[in-house]
């Protein structure tokens, strides 16, 4: 079957029932996008799908088909790093960084959704990403910051 | 972030079994065929444990025998080492040691825990880095003739009025100069990157995807494993059918373990999903009837009198009970918990001609090590570990029991194999959390602290980890198990004290409590216990501040001002405390339905204290927001220091509040993130930490942070509703608090 | 009785614009058996809509509710999560998590989800009138028929999910076609509340 992942197509020889996680992470080859619960209880394997959050440890590759899926790594462009991302790094986000994929995935669909949340509406769409370091206040004022740079400079989109 | 894969450079480096290593490269290239390695041995008080190489490129690579876990020992490493020898901190590389004897730094162990790392490294890795300063300045003295005193190495070059040479034209040069025999380290008004650097140098690769984890890892012909274990821990398949599961795609082979059924295939989900095509029948396991909660009433059953070994007796703690006008106590309860990290358990293992090569998420290369060349009946020494990052550690990854398996299925597919177990696997299985009961009482006369007594009865790490290191080790030669056992038991025990987990945070307690008593007994079960963040302090912390509390509820008492009475004058522990009352704001009363609460600890060096503010909401606890202050002396790089802070308050009320791990008939109840939670963002407070300015040598960082928080919770909530909670988790101990 | 407004209105409809649509020719007025029978019906039909198979999804509030014991979804989910970019399929597919082999991992049909804030059809706390007034006010149910209704009760995935659910999840009282039979004699009363 295709998958369209980050722009390119690869065929996967994948049965239609696999965990998109695993196909990414086995036949595509992007690692970026973490295994950690494999029952949508984490959220550290979460990408988009035509612009909306899956966890794709749950989603069959199946249902995916030729649908627009966007990992981590696909929000860099041409080295460059996503606002998101940009503002990850300059607040020290990450500890052992293993979840951040995925908050970061799940960032992004709230920014577009709300460009300028409220600390409340952060937590709606961020508390179901959990992460075991404890950088959920860093991730809170990292979101407000990633606000202020997608403002300013609004990333080109990956079809 | 690389793995230190040139084998060739690790090797040579090793070979000179010295601390200092100045490479220089002949051929101009990077390649290992290329390098002419040039030792500088350096004995004497330096401990050989850290290699920094300065590269014809400039760069700086250095050689970290740490875990990177998350607590930012890369970026730590790397201020030290690029502060002392001057370059800009982008100009390092970091990479991780594999296994050597001459990289064992902690109680002959290759091993991150204790919370040891910035504190063992703070002075020999400046000096290493001070040694390739001087090297290099030498150098660029003697091609400039003039003298060295008169040269200065700044933003990775060497200059001298206005003649100025890079380390990089530097490298060959300096490799042949004298090994200082003692570098003048900075002083703290020369740091120019400690204690001023404000950014993490792992934080890129951890948000664009390309960090690799243990689970990333892929080498050539590999293939993936998953594996399915008993409902009991430690139980052994007893008949495995499985012939469907072979003949699905993909499959290579169902294999019965010495405990648990490995399926391997060519791809992990292959594997996983023909699980559903394999029956097995289990034998009973180590832990059957194992059951917490007749457990819990068997450990509160143990009055402590006369029994257990007794570590501290400072005057008659019986005496002082009898004579008091008013006594307090109760027994204070802590369950077994699980380290949940979010990377579940993992490992790759290739297998050859009596040789195994490992590539693990690990704390310990070390024991990496022992349990594989255990599993597969090898010398320890034929083993080669590839150390990879962590997700998460919390002491879980110094047990190498995954590695264990791995081998296992390895040797039998002989192929290479990622084993990655799932998370029910990596829960209930997880070398848990002790599970404590600790009876305390105290007295008072007149309105005045005169005694107290406090008995612990725990499952014992040390006597866990003697029984399973020792079976885990059965098969290696007896020297090699001496060496290990012995490192590993002088991480575990010390011998005069029994169990010194049992009673770390009580028996070093600086609290002056006039007539004291401490006790400990062991309580042994097979089911696996060792290291969970900050160890024995995770439960002593939560007993000592509570019964701190309950005795200033006694005596009448501000909880802070009878701290500040029982604590020594002008120490470490007072300043952290007026620095927290006065951040806190004390003095002032919390607004209406607020309560208030305090707890300070010591541990791994470092005195941390907190006060809680919070309400109860229809039977939940909501804590609102967390005051910290911390004296770990010198903060390398405060921004960490202050992510740790945040990170095991969260950690920590994630357990205060809410997490247990329960066995019902030896089958633990708990196997995914729905029934062991972690907190989420919406229940996490705001959290205000200080740190405090210090001159003193860095102390642990990334568990002090955690002992305080559940005691802090746990006062303010009597404060609020006048309920004395002694057990965790909480919201089990509120819905229950009519019951017990 | 008051007339019934019949909407040709999808449910993407707001309730103005369907009201606003000329009416459908009325259906022949039901006999009074019919009517009576249509209100006995609908109490059977009530134990149905309050199983946990149905009710979980028409919470009170804005949080969806979880299990037998119908506590509130765990991870802080609510109408406001959508809101916020994150829609119930992020987790729940179009089939259960069994039938991509993860059991025990969110239950999935097409479709899932809350009805929206502005047609929020509380099923909780309700008594069986209440729910059969708001079930048929078109201001209330996005414009929608009786027939519309019968066609979401009898034959929408996410409501044939209920007597599929997977897992250990109970099943509602009454088997599908009995319910499906109990709602159309409902519908054929008029849709007559109890």
């Amino acid at each position: 079957m295709k998958l369209v992942v980050n722009g390119n197509s690869y065929e996967v020889p994948c049965p239609a029932d696999t965990p998109l996680l695993w196909a990414l992470r086995e036949e595509v080859g992007l690692t970026g996008t973490k295994f950690g619960c494999g029952k949508a209880l984490c959220g550290a394997c979460t990408v988009h799908v035509d612009g909306e959050p899956k966890r794709s440890c749950v989603t069959p590759c199946g249902d995916v088909v030729d649908k627009a899926i966007i990992t981590i790594e696909g929000l860099v462009r041409d080295s460059v790093l996503h606002p998101v991302q940009q503002a990850w790094v300059e607040e020290n986000v990450p500890q052992c960084g293993y979840c951040q994929a995925g908050q970061i995935m799940t960032a992004v669909v709230l920014l577009r959704a709300k460009p300028q949340p409220t600390d409340a509406e952060i937590d709606d769409a961020m508390s179901a990403n959990l992460c075991r370091c404890g950088t959920y206040p860093r991730i809170r004022k990292t979101v407000h910051r990633a606000a202020e740079l997608l403002a300013a400079a609004p990333p080109a989109v990956t079809k | 972030m690389t793995e230190l894969s040139r084998r060739g450079f690790l090797g040579g480096l090793l070979a000179g079994g010295g601390a200092l290593v100045l490479a220089a490269c002949g051929g101009g290239a990077r390649g290992a065929q290329t390098l002419r390695i040039q030792h500088a041995d350096q004995t004497g008080e330096l401990v050989a444990n850290l290699y920094i190489s300065v590269l014809p490129t400039g760069r700086v690579a250095l050689v970290v025998n740490k875990a990177e876990i998350g607590q930012g020992v890369t970026t730590g490493y790397a201020t030290m080492v690029a502060d002392e020898i001057g370059v800009p901190l982008d100009h390092v590389d970091v990479l991780f040691a594999g296994a050597n004897a001459a990289l064992r730094t902690s109680a002959n162990m290759q091993i991150t825990g204790g919370s040891t790392s910035t504190m063992e490294a703070f002075v020999p890795l400046r000096q290493a880095a001070a040694s390739a300063r001087e090297m290099l300045i030498a150098a660029a003295a003697e091609q400039w003739r003039v003298p060295v005193t008169l040269c200065r190495a700044v933003d990775g070059h060497v200059e001298h009025l206005a003649d100025k040479l890079s380390f990089g034209e530097l490298t060959k040069h300096a490799a042949r100069m004298p090994v200082p025999a003692s570098p003048r380290l900075k002083t703290a008004k020369e740091f120019t990157l400690i204690g001023k650097v404000d950014r993490r140098i792992d934080a890129r690769a951890k948000v664009d995807g390309t960090a690799q984890f243990g689970i990333d890892v892929s080498v050539p012909n590999m293939v993936n494993a998953f594996a399915i274990h008993g409902p009991v821990y430690g139980a052994k398949p007893l008949t495995v059918t499985a012939d469907a599961a072979k003949a699905r795609p993909g499959v290579l082979a169902v294999i019965a373990m010495p405990w648990g059924v490995a399926i391997v295939a060519d791809k992990f989900w292959q594997a996983r999903a023909a699980a559903a095509d394999v029956r097995i029948t289990w034998d009973k396991g180590l832990v059957a009837g194992l059951d917490t909660t007749k457990m819990r009433d068997a450990l509160r059953a143990h009055d402590g009198t006369g029994e257990g070994q007794v570590s501290k007796h400072d005057g008659n703690a019986a005496d002082a009970l009898a004579d008091a006008d008013v006594t307090i106590g109760g027994v204070y309860e802590a369950p077994y918990l699980a380290h949940a990290t979010l990377e579940p358990q993992n490992a790759t293992v290739a297998v050859s001609g009596g040789r195994a090569e490992v590539w693990a998420p690990t704390q310990s290369p070390t024991l990496v090590q022992a349990f594989v060349a255990n599993a597969l009946g090898i010398d320890m020494e034929h083993v080669t570990v590839h150390v990879t990052l962590c997700g998460g550690g919390f002491g879980r990854r110094a047990i190498a029991d995954v590695c264990a398996q791995a081998a296992m299925i390895a040797a039998h597919v002989k192929r290479p194999v990622k084993l990655t177990w799932t998370r029910e696997s990596d829960m209930t299985q997880a070398w848990y959390r002790p599970i404590y009961s600790v009876k305390v009482e105290g007295a008072l006369r007149g309105g005045k602290v005169t005694g107290a007594r406090i008995h612990a009865v725990s499952q014992s790490i040390a006597l866990s980890g003697k029984t399973l290191f020792g079976a885990a080790l059965s098969k290696l030669p007896g020297p090699v198990v001496d060496m290990v056992t012995n490192a590993a038991l002088a991480l575990f025990s010390t011998s005069s004290f029994g169990d010194i987990f049992a009673t770390e945070g009580i028996a070093n307690s600086p609290y002056q409590l006039g007539n004291f008593e401490l006790s400990s007994e062991p309580v042994q079960t097979k089911l696996p216990v060792a290291f969970w963040r900050s160890v024995g302090n995770s439960v002593t912390g939560f007993v000592m501040e509570g019964f701190i509390d309950e005795l200033a509820v006694a005596a009448k008492q501000d909880p802070f001002a009878l701290r500040r009475q029982l604590l020594p004058p002008n120490s470490k522990q007072t300043r952290v405390l007026d620095a927290l009352a006065k951040l806190s704001g004390w003095a002032t009363p919390p607004g209406t339905g607020i309560g208030r609460g305090m707890a300070r600890h010591f541990a791994f060096e470092t005195e941390c204290a907190q006060v809680v503010e919070l309400s109860v909401v229809r039977d939940r606890i909501r804590v609102h927001r967390v005051y910290c202050v911390v004296d770990c002396g010198l903060a390398i790089n405060p921004d960490i220091v202050k992510a740790q802070m945040e990170g095991a308050i969260i950690f920590g009320l994630s357990a205060a509040l809410d997490q247990e791990i329960t066995l019902v008939n030896g089958v633990v109840q708990q196997r995914n993130y729905d029934t062991f939670p972690l907190l989420r963002m919406h229940e996490c407070p705001e959290i205000i930490v200080e740190i405090l300015p210090s001159d003193a040598p860095p102390s642990g960082v990334g568990e002090p942070g955690l002992p305080p928080i559940a005691p802090a919770v746990a006062n303010a909530l009597f404060a609020l509703t006048n309920v004395r909670l002694r057990r965790l988790p909480l919201h089990r101990a509120w819905a229950e608090r009519g019951a017990a | 009785m008051k007339p019934l407004v019949w909407a040709l209105g999808a449910c993407a409809l707001t309730a103005a614009v369907a009201l606003a649509k000329p009416a459908a020719p009325p259906a022949p007025a039901p006999s009074a058996g019919a009517i009576a029978a249509g209100q006995r019906a609908f109490v059977t039909v009530v134990t149905v809509l309050k199983s946990p198979r149905c009710v979980n999804c028409h919470p009170a509030g804005d949080r969806p509710l979880q299990g037998d014991d119908g506590h509130p979804h765990a991870q802080n989910i609510s109408r406001r999560t959508v809101a916020a970019g994150v829609p119930c399929s992020t987790c729940h597919q179009t089939r259960n998590s069994e039938a991509v082999g993860v059991p025990g991992g969110p239950p999935g049909a097409p479709s899932w989800g809350l009805p929206p804030a502005d047609m929020p059809m509380v099923f909780q706390g309700k008594t069986a009138t209440e729910i059969c007034e708001q079930m048929k006010d078109p201001a209330r149910n996005h414009g929608k028929s009786l027939a519309q209704l019968l066609d979401h009760a009898t034959s929408d995935p996410i409501v044939l999910w209920g007597w599929a659910p997977g897992g250990t999840r109970t099943l509602p009282p009454i088997s599908h076609d009995q319910f499906a039979a109990l709602f159309k004699t409902w519908v054929d009363g008029g849709g007559a509340c109890p």
